[in-house]
């Protein structure tokens, strides 16, 4: 009995520290983009993607970063085509042209709002998914643009952009999504 | 064999407890029925900086109900905010705490607040309206190598809002028994897609407070304050914003004087104002690298009926270059220049020697980051050089190293260098035959020391940054600091014929300081938070002001902060908070001997109601348990006063 209330006094803490929640929760925003972003990496096919041994999937997130160190690490610890994931975070939006060419995805903060035009001729048409819930994103050029409609998340997919960057995504994403410039 | 059982049942349970709740498990269209609530944090670079960073978020402001900066500085962890009267605070970081409490920088949006001519922080003339604020970083250790002089113990950013995060109409009236009336507007517009601009205006009337034997103070001010701000975007390289502010600030008395004899005390007719403009222009050469450059100018000026009138000029001009050269290594760099000009005029007091005189500061600095052993080890490494009229040339570098050796897990460890240049007033206040003891006529006088040197400080600290779980996450840091060169008072034998002493500042003494900062941040629910914190300072002083062993403690030991914020329902939010200050010594020089402020125990609680989606109505109170406190003894030449019980009424209201 004395080993049982110990091992309870160990286990009891990870039990209060857990989310304490139900199926009805309502989630944070940030946690909601940051599972739409892993799972747009499944539903894209990449022209290429690193093969080597020790390859990684960048997710990179410019500008403020919007994600807790959990939700981060959450992120980490899934794969993306076999690929283990691999978060990199440009925190004053600055990112040099070597360190962007290495993401798959590039989620762009809310911060860099005005830098939009700068980013995206930045990128040009390098095969890089590109997210952002910046106002009107998909209309000035961005892939995937995430709004919040009635409390819900919603996308918007802009299917010319991800076309010319040779990106393919999958018709079930299509489907659930607000698309624009459908025709070339 | 039951016993087994009920082990791995209860494992599992644990197991899968935490499993199912993976959100990476949802499906899209899961994702997509989800109801989310919108939370806007950032969660940015702070948590791989390799120092003891706490920011305060507008939310917290909001939350804790308090209604002035300097209150606000008591949520960050390790701060000592004491309260001393009315419109008067002593606010450090790691000791030597005071109303002069010089070696804390304090910027408002990157203007530096601390002033040159007596040191430390005016932070009555810097009442602004709390909801411009967007967050107040607070960096408790050395920030010298980026800040330059005076950044010893601590360096505090407050930071304002964009202009397109104001936008609409927005008033707020508070009235209570201590912040009598607060009236704050706000009006916030747009020209154009790129142009956003707000203008605002502040009336504040806070009342006195009491002195030992519960009379009045006296102390009340009145304050009206008022200013814009406007940012423009025109194209996606280039962001400009403009601001500026203005105030009068007018109090019956700034200070309670001890007279000769000293029952009668006398009251200083106080008028303080100022105003301040400034620009700032961000420039992206590419996405890779980015040049930003500030100018501001400040005038300041107060009328003191008995310290006499004071006068101050600040033009400043600071330029900083960022560059990602690659995704393992960052470097920026910046020049600064600034310009102050004061005048002291004479006052019954005495005078100051010279008594006008232009200070220039000029500075440089680098600062290089690279990381290494695959992003896990990550070394900042930079140095400032200074030349400063008062401190002449000095280089203050730090090396930071941060470990992340686990996802969730850090540590880092920090050297710093650092000075803090001696100020105006240290260097040259002339005063004659002042009344020091108030139990029997002697007098003191001070002479200029125009040879005062800068004092030199070298620091360590070592700290752990750690989450658990998604809710809950833990930030500790150590640290020792020597300092050298101490200016400290250096006395002359007591004249007791004439009844007199002379006194004149030196760089004569050494001090040690060490202590462990610590927060615990834990989200058990939604709606729930809990934030727990606990700072432990000690110091040892080698030939500071009264020698060794009469040196009293005028820094608390111990201070505990408790919060907890609960919704109780989506439109009403409840706070309370929880205080435990050690007590502290004081030594004010109308005494004897070093005066005992006791320990003290504060509650404040909050209320706030949603009434409608643009009305929100306030109940709130500080310090309730208490009808009334000592915080703080002024070091100098006033009388020690209470802080009395606060209690308010609020109301916003947004259109």
């Amino acid at each position: 009995m004395k080993k049982n209330s110990l091992l309870f006094f160990f286990l009891l803490p990870a039990l209060l520290l857990r989310p304490l929640s139900s199926a009805s929760q309502t989630l944070d925003s940030e946690q909601v983009q940051a599972v739409y972003t892993y799972k747009f990496g499944k539903f894209t096919t990449w022209p290429t993607l690193p093969r080597s041994d020790d390859a990684r999937f960048h997710i990179c997130i410019l500008g403020d970063n919007p994600f807790s160190r959990p939700i981060l690490s959450q992120l980490e610890s899934n794969s993306v085509q076999n690929l283990p994931i691999h978060v990199e975070l440009f925190p004053k939006g600055l990112a040099a042209n070597e360190s962007l060419s290495r993401c798959q995805i590039l989620f762009i903060s809310e911060s860099e709002k005005y830098r939009l035009n700068l980013i995206l001729e930045t990128l040009k048409q390098q095969p890089i998914l590109t997210i952002s819930a910046i106002d009107e994103f998909a209309e000035q050029g961005g892939m995937i643009q995430l709004l919040n409609q009635n409390h819900k998340i919603r996308f918007k997919i802009n299917y010319r952009a991800l076309i010319k960057a040779g990106l393919i995504v999958s018709s079930k994403l299509l489907q659930l999504a607000d698309v624009i410039n459908l025709k070339e | 064999m039951t016993d087994k059982w009920l082990k791995l049942s209860l494992l599992t349970a644990i197991c899968s407890a935490w499993a199912a709740d993976d959100p990476m498990n949802l499906s899209i269209e899961q994702l997509m029925q989800s109801e989310v609530q919108t939370v806007t944090r950032t969660h940015q670079s702070f948590a791989d900086t390799a120092a003891a960073v706490y920011v305060i978020t507008q939310e917290d402001i909001q939350r804790s109900g308090v209604t002035t900066i300097p209150d606000a500085l008591r949520l960050a962890p390790g701060v000592q905010v004491a309260q001393v009267r009315s419109g008067e605070w002593a606010i450090s970081a790691r000791g030597f705490s005071g109303v002069f409490a010089n070696k804390l920088q304090v910027l408002i949006d990157g203007r530096s607040i601390y002033t040159p001519t007596f040191a430390g922080v005016r932070w009555r003339n810097y009442d602004l309206i709390l909801d411009d604020i967007s967050r107040i970083e607070v960096i408790r250790g050395p920030g010298s190598s980026v800040w330059g002089h005076n950044a010893v113990n601590g360096v505090i950013n407050i930071i304002t809002k964009n202009s397109a995060d104001t936008q609409g109409g927005w008033v707020t009236a508070t009235t209570g028994n201590k912040d009598q009336a607060l009236l704050e507007t706000r009006y916030g517009d747009q020209l154009n897609e790129q142009t956003h601009y707000r203008v605002f205006g502040k009336f504040t009337h806070r009342d006195s407070q009491v002195d030992y034997y519960q009379q009045d103070a006296e102390d009340d001010w009145t304050q009206g304050r008022g200013g814009f701000r406007l940012d423009w975007n025109p194209n996606s390289k280039d962001h400009v914003t403009f601001s500026g502010d203005g105030y009068i600030d007018t109090a019956k008395a700034g200070f309670l004087l001890p007279t000769d004899p000293p029952d009668q005390p006398q009251f200083n007719a106080l008028q303080n104002s100022g105003a301040h403009g400034r620009v700032r222009w961000e420039h992206d050469l590419s996405l890779a690298s980015k040049i930003t450059t500030q100018i501001y100018y400040e005038l300041f000026r107060q009328e003191d009926a008995y310290f006499g009138d004071e006068r101050q000029h600040t033009a400043d001009f600071d330029f900083q270059h960022d560059l990602a050269l690659n995704s393992s290594h960052y470097f920026n760099w910046g020049l600064a220049y600034r310009y102050v000009s004061d005048e002291v005029l004479n006052s019954a007091m005495g005078t100051m020697r010279p008594n006008q005189l232009d200070l220039h500061l000029a500075s440089a600095f680098i600062q290089d980051k690279v990381m290494f052993f695959d992003d896990q080890m990550e070394l900042t490494w930079g140095s400032k050089i200074q030349y400063y009229t008062l401190s002449d040339w000095n280089w203050m570098p730090s090396a930071r190293l941060m470990w992340k050796w686990h996802p969730e897990h850090r540590l880092w460890a920090s050297f710093s260098k650092s000075i803090r240049s001696p100020s105006r007033g240290e260097t040259a206040l002339d005063l004659n035959r002042i009344r020091i003891v108030k139990a029997f006529p002697f007098y003191a006088d001070f002479n200029p020391n125009s040879r005062l040197d800068e004092e030199h400080i070298l620091s360590y600290e070592l700290g752990y940054r750690g989450w658990f779980g998604s809710r809950a996450s833990l930030d500790v840091a150590l640290f020792y600091n020597h300092y050298d060169e101490l200016v400290t008072g250096s006395f002359s034998e007591p004249d007791f014929l004439r009844r007199q002493i002379t006194v004149q500042f030196a760089n004569g003494a050494k001090a040690d300081t060490w202590g462990i900062e610590s927060t615990f941040d834990w989200r058990p629910m939604d709606k729930l938070r809990l934030l727990v914190s606990y700072t432990y300072f000690e110091r040892n002083y080698e030939n500071y002001n009264l020698g060794d062993e009469e040196h009293p403690h005028s820094d608390p030991m111990n201070q505990l902060s408790c919060r907890l914020s609960y919704d109780i329902a989506p439109t009403l939010k409840f706070d309370a908070w929880i205080r435990y200050v050690d007590s502290v010594q004081a030594h004010n020089t109308l005494y004897s001997e070093a005066q005992n402020v006791p320990s003290r125990v504060g509650l404040d609680l909050r209320l706030a109601w949603h009434a409608l989606p643009s009305l929100e109505l306030i109940l709130a109170g500080q310090n309730i348990n208490q009808s009334e406190h000592t915080e703080y003894i002024e070091e100098t030449l006033a009388y020690p006063e209470q802080i009395e019980r606060s209690l308010y009424g609020q109301m916003r209201w947004s259109f």
